[in-house]
This record gives C-alpha cells, structure tokens and sequence, in this order.
C-alpha cells in the first residue's frame, strides 16, 4: 500500500512539476520551435536553390552538374528586331536543380523588371544594356561582403539579359547579312 | 581577361629574366629561368596585342564618306538602312544600321564579328549608294509624326503631375515641339541634332517620366521622390534649352545666307557710289526722316 502510494505520489509530484511556471513555458517554447522548424527547413532549402525536400534529396544524391539559366540560341528563326529576340529569351526560361528557391525568385524578378522597362528601349538596346551595367555594378559594391540567394538570382537575372542582349545583336546582324547577300544574288 | 594574362606573363617575364642575371654561380638554373622568361615574354606579347583589324579600301570609305557627307540616311531595301547619327560623317562608327527602323549596331561592328562578310558587306553597300544617287532623308510625314506622338505622351504624364513648377515646365515643352513641328514644315532640313531629339533626348524624357509619375502613385512625399522631382525639373529645364537650340539650328543655313546678302547688297551700293563709305546709324536715320 504505502509502495501505491509513493508511486502515485511520484506521478502527482511529476504532473506538479509540470504545471510549474517554468516548465510549462520550456514545454511552450519547444512546440513553438517545432512549429517553426518546417519555415525554417523550408527558408534553408530555398536558400540553397531548392523548392523542397524531394529536390534536395535529388541535387545532393546524384553527380549530375546543374548550371545557371542560359540564353537559349534560337536558330530556327528570324526576328523583326531586337527587342523581339530579347523577349523571346525572357519567356520559358528553364531552372535546374540548386537555381530554385530564392535564387529563382531573385532571377525572375529582374527579368520581369526588365519586362516592364523594355518598350522603352525599342530603337536602341544598347542604352538598356549600359543601364543594366550600372545596375549590376550598384550591386557588386552595395553586396561586396556577400550576397543571398535572392540577390545572387536577381544579379544573375541581369546578367542574362544582358548576354540576350549581346547576342540580339549578332542574330540580327546574322539577318542582315543573310538578306544583303540574298539581294545580291 | 586576354589582356590581363598577357600583362601578368610579361611581369613575371621582366622579373625571371631580371632574377636570372643575378643566378651566375649556377648556369643551368640561370639558363632554365631565362628560358621560361622568354617564354612567357612571348606569350604575353601574344595576348596583349590587339587583333588584327580588318583592313578596308580606301575606295571604299571615301565614297561612303561622300554619300554620307551630303545624306543622312541611305535605305538599301525595306528593312534595311544604314543612318548617319552624328552632325558630321568621320568614321563608320558614326553610321547605325537599322533593321525595320530599329537600331541593330553601328557599321564598323560588323567588321569586329563577322570579319570575313565584312569587306564584302561594304562593296555591296558601295554598288547600292552608286545605283541609288538621290539624296535620302527621314521623310517629312515621319518626322511630324514623331512630334506629335512625343506631344500627346508628354501631356498624358503631365495630367499626374501636381507638382506646378514641373508640369508649367513641361508645357513649355510642349510648346516648344509644336513650334518646331510647324518651322520643319518651313525649314524640312532635318540634322543629326534633331534626330537625337527625336532618338535619344525625348525617349530618354518619357521613361523618367513614367518613372516618376509610377514612384508618385505609390511613395508620395517620401525624401527619394524629393530628390526625383528636383532632377526632374533640371532635367525638362534642359531639354527646353535643347530644343531651343535645335529650333535655332533649322534656320542657320538662312541666317547666314541672309547676312552675306545683307553685306553683298552695302557693298554693291558702295561701289557704285550710291552711299557714303562707313555711313553710321544716326546718318541713316537722319536719311529715313527726309
């Protein structure tokens, strides 16, 4: 009986315990933790280019390399100008595993950045291009110590826009030259 | 990135080449650093050195020196024309190649990509501007276009603005184009300075102002938008400035063949004796109340 009784009573000094202050509030601030703890796995993943576990478990287990988005060379096709050649390459632009999360974020908010300010620059892209080099060199000084995943893709965005630009201009030179020799002959 | 190795070789070139004179003791150590100083001289003046530029006939740059001396703009077809930018013809930088009235780059940039189509390229250009002699300019109609739509768009943005000073400015803007688009009616001569207007100056003018009209919607009375509107205001100031130029510019040519006529007109008068030589204002004047 008394062996009952202390065993009972361990169990109501245990749940005594439990009510305490203190305790009840490192019990609080553990759930709290665990709560946040899917956010925080979530922001980590983002942060190193991943939308979510299965991508992760994909990027870290396997030996295939990803790379950044590249302007994709269309060939195939001629463009009225090059404002039209650059907005082709802003459309569909593909993300590899390790270039999502923050980083894809960042990257497509430049592009639709430039989107916006494009139509301005019809008759000349070189003026936009001289813009975005200023822009790109704001951000190198403004993040010289170092950059997020975010800035990283928005840095990386401008300088994509930028290679469409450049080679804007050796497709529609391309055209050019292909036309002038098809006069010719 | 070429240019920075190459510098970098010839650096470590000069101080192997240096460090192996004071080798003497040990001849095939002196004789091995001077090689690899020698080698990697060689490689730097290798990469330093500028590429080679594609070499043009002269024939070739005066005739289009010629034609775009006296013409602005050459269209080869349809699609294609070639635009002198500047006031003045001196290089092919100076000429943009338009691909449906858009700039794709200048002339002399097809030589640095496509070097070996380039010299071909500029003979078939020549054998077009001696087939085609007739003087080409930016047709009138385009040009009034032009001047209106910029009108309309920066009336458009001006209705946004609240700031008095900013929008008085921007008024005057707009009174000075509507006086240019009907002096171009008198005077169709359009120069490289109006194209830049047209071009350059006032597409440059609308992007700030969407720009600020966008920051004003959405961050009003905030130390940036300040700021804006001050550069705003020097920036319309300046435009006006310009466009004043540009009105004053059209009639130069007139103005000047008027005053040779004015002093050609004294000049005969004096000669055949009808005036007095050095005649001052008040004897004229005298002369008038007779």
């Amino acid at each position: 009986m008394s062996d009952k009784k202390d065993f009972f009573d361990s169990i109501d000094d245990f749940f005594t315990q439990l009510n305490e202050k203190e305790v009840s509030e490192k019990i609080h601030k553990g759930v709290n933790t665990l709560n946040k703890m899917p956010d925080k796995v979530n922001d980590a993943l983002k942060n190193k280019g991943y939308d979510n576990i299965k991508e992760f478990l994909q990027g870290e287990f396997t030996d295939k390399k990803t790379q950044r988005p590249t302007v994709r060379p269309k060939r195939l096709r001629d463009f009225p100008s090059r404002t039209a050649f650059v907005e082709d390459a802003l459309t569909n632009v593909q993300y590899e595993i390790k270039y999502r999360g923050y980083y894809k974020e960042g990257h497509q908010q430049a592009l639709s950045y430039v989107k916006s300010i494009l139509p301005q620059y019809t008759y000349d892209l070189d003026r936009l291009g001289k813009r975005l080099k200023l822009e790109i060199k704001e951000i190198r000084q403004t993040h010289h110590k170092g950059k997020d995943a975010y800035t990283n893709g928005y840095l990386n965005g401008c300088e994509f826009v930028l290679k469409a630009i450049h080679q804007s201009k050796i497709v529609l030179m391309r055209q050019i030259l292909t036309e002038m020799n098809m006069q010719n002959a | 990135m070429k240019k920075a190795i190459g510098m970098i070789c010839l650096i470590l070139s000069i101080i192997l080449c240096i460090s192996s004179l004071f080798l003497g003791n040990t001849l095939p150590l002196m004789a091995m650093t001077g090689g690899i100083g020698i080698c990697l001289l060689i490689c730097g003046i290798f990469l330093v050195r500028n590429k080679s530029k594609v070499k043009i006939k002269k024939a070739v740059l005066k005739k289009i020196a010629a034609y775009f001396s006296e013409s602005q703009k050459f269209a080869l077809n349809d699609n294609i024309a070639f635009l002198l930018s500047k006031d003045h013809y001196q290089n092919l930088e100076d000429i943009d190649v338009l691909y449906k009235g858009n700039k794709v780059c200048t002339l002399n940039e097809f030589g640095d990509y496509y070097p070996e189509e380039y010299a071909p390229m500029l003979d078939q250009l020549i054998d077009s501007l001696q087939k085609k002699p007739v003087k080409e300019t930016i047709s009138e109609e385009e040009n009034q276009d032009i001047l209106t739509q910029f009108t309309d768009k920066i009336n458009e943005y001006n209705i946004a603005i609240v700031d008095e000073s900013i929008s008085n400015d921007l008024y005057k803007t707009c009174a000075l184009l509507k006086q240019l688009h009907v002096l171009q009616t008198h005077y169709p001569k359009i120069n490289a300075k109006y194209t830049k207007l047209t071009e350059y100056y006032l597409p440059i003018l609308c992007e700030i102002l969407e720009n600020y009209t966008r920051l004003n919607r959405t961050q009003k009375n905030s130390e940036e938008l300040l700021q804006l509107e001050e550069k705003l205001r020097k920036s319309v100031l300046l435009i006006n400035e310009a466009i004043k130029n540009i009105t004053s510019s059209l009639f130069e040519e007139e103005k000047m063949n008027l005053n040779a006529d004015m002093s050609v007109l004294e000049t005969l008068l004096k000669k055949d004796g009808l005036i007095e030589d050095e005649m001052n204002l008040e004897q004229l004047n005298a002369m008038m109340k007779e």
